[in-house]
């Protein structure tokens, strides 16, 4: 058969595994086998591993949206308030 | 779970509602940083390009319409474009080898399954043996969960021809498995 028949039926197999469903047992080939443990241990990994990755990220991009969010509004972003010089007047002299 | 029940709701809030933005972050986000991941391989740069899709998805939210699709095929069609644009700026076979190179150090994690550590750094590192174009559908079907016929829509393919892609590039990494020495695909 060819790669494009096979094609076809691993897509549908494919489909059922990512939607949480059980491939029909009948493999017609060890290689083919293989290829739907793979594609459940692929489906199963998550790269991003430790929480602490997602929270880190989840602040950094927070922050931007708030700081655009800023730019829109004219509003000066919570990580902005600290580098303003509040309640002081600066007053700048030139020497003579 | 693929989708959330009230995402449409949530996207359209999300614009002026921070927590409607979380929720949409809270379930995206694994699924979003594993297919950059699998597409550049290095964990910093995964982070920093995760961090861009976000912010284009929080930017362009308001062009969002439902009535044209579900979201997670917009989400990932953001993810797919941000990745492919910082593969123009760069040369993408020195991207390639580098994250190979730099895959063995990627994690740094000790307190993790060393077995769970080493089938992901094993299946990482068969990852960027794949061309760029491969890779892409790989990602786009396991971490985007889409249908072919989306993928197409997104890569510019036709819904065949990712069907046959995706068959021959999970075939390719069965054999870069198998000459990794992971027997169970030998």
């Amino acid at each position: 058969m060819s790669d494009q028949v096979w094609a076809e039926r691993f897509s549908k197999d494919l489909d059922n595994i990512l939607a949480g469903k059980k491939v029909d047992g009948e493999f017609p080939s060890d290689e083919y086998r293989q290829l739907i443990d793979l594609s459940i241990k692929l489906f199963k990994s998550d790269f991003s591993g430790k929480r602490g990755t997602m929270q880190k990220l989840k602040k950094r991009i927070l922050s931007r949206i708030d700081k655009q969010k800023g730019k829109n509004t004219g509003e000066i972003c919570e990580e902005d308030l600290d580098k303003v010089a509040g309640g002081f007047k600066v007053i700048i002299t030139e020497d003579k | 779970m693929t989708y959330l029940p009230n995402e449409t709701d949530l996207a359209i809030k999300a614009l002026s509602d921070s927590e409607a933005f979380v929720e949409l972050f809270d379930h995206y986000f694994p699924r979003v940083y594993n297919y950059v991941r699998c597409r550049v391989g290095k964990s910093d740069l995964a982070e920093d390009l995760t961090s861009q899709v976000f912010e284009r998805i929080f930017s362009r939210l308001d062009t969002y319409r439902p009535e044209y699709g579900l979201f997670a095929p917009w989400v990932f069609s953001i993810a797919h474009n941000t990745v492919t644009d910082y593969y123009r700026r760069k040369n993408p076979a020195v991207v390639s080898l580098a994250a190979v190179e730099d895959l063995a150090c990627a994690e740094d994690d000790i307190g993790e399954m060393v077995a769970l550590k080493e089938t992901r750094d094993i299946l990482l590192q068969a990852l960027a043996c794949l061309g760029e174009r491969d890779r892409s559908i790989v990602a786009l079907k396991f971490w985007g969960n889409l249908s072919n016929r989306r993928i197409a829509e997104i890569t510019g393919l036709s819904g065949s021809n990712v069907g046959v892609i995706l068959y021959r590039a999970m075939k390719r990494l069965r054999i870069i498995l198998s000459t990794q020495g992971v027997k169970e695909y030998e």
